[in-house]
């Protein structure tokens, strides 16, 4: 991804939104938006397949990345109360990273089996970054259980490029469900 | 680190501060929890976080980070004790399981100085609260003095 990456117009991007202000969509056949689709197609599958370590190497040192608590209400609300799931740095993932290594992590001992389906993406342009908003399913398969487990919702992610290429700059992940439907989220979505 | 409960479905843990991530600050909160029975071998449980009102918005959303990223469904603890109560669930169905007494044997006994209603415990981790909550059921399910829509039924 990283040829992808740094074949990326950055330039044309910049001078598109300077007149117009604000995110411009990106049409389907745009290179740009099959850049963030194989970005998000490549990620699900460092996680899925465990490389923790190249995944972390995707995160932008300034990282915001949040899961907050669905709710549900009556009146209408705004979806991120202010505890969540996640609310993390790229210092905080990578400790997570550590903590999945021990042999003690017992809930990824033995490491559960997720597929992550990425999909229905709509992308932006937004200055120098690339927005993604697209929709989510997790299926996750535990030890010997019979049933498996599933986790969907919407991302809305950041992309920024650096020298190495695109980085997650921010993502905010909109669960569907209020209760957790998973036994934990010791992964990442 | 403190850890109670209130019976029979309150609980509190307060992980006792330390920093989250590599390089950062020390913060703390505490976290209640209210467990839901849904059935013999199944609980839902709801998470609060406390934090100061008085505080800064940057304090409450540290009191948030030190739950959730140690005691949240995603931290760096719970989601082991969760695989934990799922697979002592799946183990207690056995037959083998059914047909022995389940023994309670770390760190059973209270401080007797405690001056307060209820029991607690200095030091380890230990399973007192647990033999406290089964004695208290027991007691209650076992008593003479039923409520009285309970004897109409009876009768």
């Amino acid at each position: 991804v990283t040829t992808r990456a740094e074949a990326a117009p950055a330039q044309t991007v910049a001078a598109r939104t300077t007149s117009g202000g604000g995110p411009t969509p990106l049409l389907f056949g745009d290179a740009r938006f099959g850049l963030l689709y194989q970005w998000l197609v490549e990620e699900a599958a460092l996680l899925d397949q465990h490389r923790y370590e190249e995944w972390l190497s995707r995160l932008a040192d300034d990282l915001d990345y949040r899961v907050p608590i669905r709710q549900v209400s009556d009146q209408s609300r705004p979806a991120e109360s202010g505890f969540g799931h996640f609310a993390e740095t790229k210092a905080s993932l990578a400790t997570r990273v550590r903590r999945l290594e021990q042999r003690n992590a017992w809930a990824e001992t033995p490491a559960t089996a997720t597929r992550r389906f990425v999909s229905n993406l709509r992308a932006q342009v937004d200055g120098d970054d690339l927005l993604a908003s697209s929709y989510f399913l997790l299926i996750r398969n535990h030890g010997g259980r019979r049933a498996a487990q599933q986790v969907m919702g919407e991302r809305h992610d950041r992309l920024r490029q650096d020298a190495s290429g695109w980085k997650l700059v921010g993502r905010l992940v909109e669960l569907d469900q209020t209760s957790l439907p998973v036994t934990n989220l010791a992964i990442f979505l | 680190m403190v850890v109670g409960t209130l019976f029979p479905n309150f609980s509190f843990v307060n992980p006792g501060g330390g920093p989250t991530e590599f390089g950062g600050p020390s913060e703390d909160g505490i976290s209640i929890r209210i467990w839901h029975p849904l059935a013999a071998d199944r609980t839902e449980i709801w998470v609060w976080n406390l934090a100061y009102r008085e505080g800064s918005a940057a304090e409450q959303a540290a009191a948030d980070r030190a739950i959730l990223r140690t005691f949240g469904s995603a931290g760096l603890y719970e989601p082991d004790d969760t695989e934990i109560w799922e697979r002592m669930q799946a183990g207690m169905r056995g037959v083998r399981a059914r047909q022995q007494w389940l023994e309670f044997r770390p760190h059973l006994t209270s401080d007797q100085s405690w001056p307060h209603p209820g029991f607690a415990r200095r030091g380890p981790q230990g399973e007192h609260r647990q033999v406290h909550f089964y004695e208290k059921w027991l007691a209650m399910v076992t008593a003479e003095d039923k409520p009285t829509d309970a004897k109409a039924v009876v009768r």
